[in-house]
């Protein structure tokens, strides 16, 4: 065994020999041992005649064309892949979140106009929905950077637009609520379909209410509220959610 | 060969051109497939090895940065081959019955005009069973003689090229060699008697 090691460690050192790969010591030490041990000559021999024999094999030519056709290297020389953007992902949250401040910003200042109007609206209808409301950007705005999971920025994103969508369908249902203008039924169905989960909540939400509605709405005088901008800005904040939680998956990956 | 631009080909190939690729592949694909060859040891699978590292080598064009080409090429099939024979993992030693006998059509030989019918044939059964010896040898020590022995690549490009140290390089040669050297010895007599090896009193 240990005479079997000390062979192996000879052919290393007579291999390394061969190629001229031995320190100037080494070399000397072995060339040294040679001189007087016949057996290590003959494996040092033989050695090399086997390394002789391996470099003379002939060489096999290549038994067909092995030409590349552009299906085969299809795709094509490809790029380095993109750097992934990292500024994408929390651009777009951001994106969102300001969406969603400014419809919260629009429809506040235009219930307070419309509370001005109308004092009755303001107690009951618009002071009660418009704290609700002014917490609830708060879990929007915050989780968003670090959106881990693609739910929460999209649900969120649907609760704004809930509150946005069923606020005015509260203050229709409210007594007081006399004073609202007529094209709001008209502004509400427009959004609903529009957004589906946003829509669908806005229906639960009318379903208590009373089929007399249309006939509670006499002439409206107080200012209009600007549905119109407000859904756009909630279908926005909405796109502006689903995109940034998109981006942060594809980031993680 | 006279008006082979290199140079020109490669970056025209880097570029996207693929006919230019092309002719660098018919330059190349002899040395390729011997090395291939000499490695798996086997027509079909050094066939194989050839395409693929042909491939990979035109679809990472923009890593070569100048140096020899053909060398660049050599390395890439010796790493496919290293990698697919320890996918493979298995190659069960070849006895020694296997080794004496010679397969005529496995190993075609270039003729040498000077060379006698004998010599020729003499020849032909030595690299048979050469390389068959070369087959014996466990994947990590065949990639690593093949590729300086029959490639005739230093330790440190074929270090690079397999992705092990030096000094693994290093013993894995002297391992191989020394396997060989036994096995040509232990079958001496079926060797042409140009090639009896190590037997001093014979000379």
């Amino acid at each position: 065994m240990k005479e079997q090691r000390g062979k192996m460690r000879d052919d290393e050192l007579l291999s390394a020999y061969i190629d001229g790969a031995l320190t100037p010591r080494e070399q000397a030490r072995l060339e040294a041992r040679l001189a007087v041990e016949p057996a290590l000559r003959q494996r040092l021999d033989a050695l090399q005649e086997t390394v002789m024999l391996l470099r003379q094999l002939p060489p096999v030519p290549a038994p067909r064309n092995f030409i590349l056709t552009p299906a085969m290297v299809h795709p094509a020389p490809s790029k380095p892949a993109r750097p992934p953007q990292r500024w994408l992902a929390p651009a777009l949250s951001l994106a969102a979140a300001a969406s969603a401040v400014l419809a919260l910003a629009l429809l506040v200042t235009s219930l307070l106009a419309a509370s001005q109007a109308g004092p009755t609206v303001a107690t009951l209808g618009a002071e009660g929905q418009a704290v609700e409301v002014a917490e609830m950007p708060a879990p929007e705005a915050s989780p968003l950077p670090e959106a881990e999971m693609l739910a929460p920025p999209e649900a969120e994103g649907a609760v704004t637009d809930t509150a946005v969508v069923s606020l005015p369908v509260r203050m229709l249902a409210t007594p007081a609520a006399a004073v609202t203008a007529t094209e709001e039924p008209a502004a509400l169905s427009l959004a609903a379909p529009e957004e589906t989960p946003g829509g669908e909540n806005a229906r639960r939400f009318e379903e208590p209410l009373p089929t007399e509605e249309p006939a509670s709405l006499p002439q409206a005088k107080a200012p209009a509220i600007p549905w119109l901008p407000l859904g756009g800005l909630g279908l926005l904040t909405l796109a502006l959610a689903l995109a940034s939680a998109l981006a942060w998956r594809s980031q993680r990956r | 060969m006279a008006n082979f631009d290199e140079t020109t080909l490669v970056q025209a190939a880097q570029r996207g051109n693929l006919d230019a690729f092309n002719e660098l592949i018919l330059a190349y694909q002899d040395r390729v497939y011997n090395l291939a060859y000499r490695i798996m040891g086997d027509p079909a699978a050094a066939g194989d090895a050839t395409q693929e590292a042909l491939i990979a080598a035109y679809r990472n064009l923009s890593t070569f940065r100048g140096g020899s080409f053909v060398a660049w090429l050599l390395r890439i099939v010796a790493n496919r081959c290293y990698d697919e024979l320890r996918r493979q993992k298995r190659r069960p030693a070849i006895s020694l019955e296997d080794m004496g006998k010679v397969d005529e059509d496995a190993n075609p030989t270039l003729i040498d005009g000077g060379e006698s019918l004998q010599e020729r044939v003499e020849r032909q059964e030595l690299a048979e069973y050469l390389q068959k010896a070369i087959n014996a040898l466990p994947p990590d020590q065949r990639a690593v003689v093949v590729l300086s022995d029959v490639g005739g690549q230093a330790y440190r490009e074929i270090a690079a090229a397999l992705g092990i140290p030096i000094g693994t390089v290093k013993s894995r040669l002297a391992r191989a060699r020394a396997r060989l050297r036994d096995l040509l010895q232990e079958q001496r007599e079926l060797l042409p008697a140009a090639y009896r090896l190590g037997n001093e009193a014979e000379r």
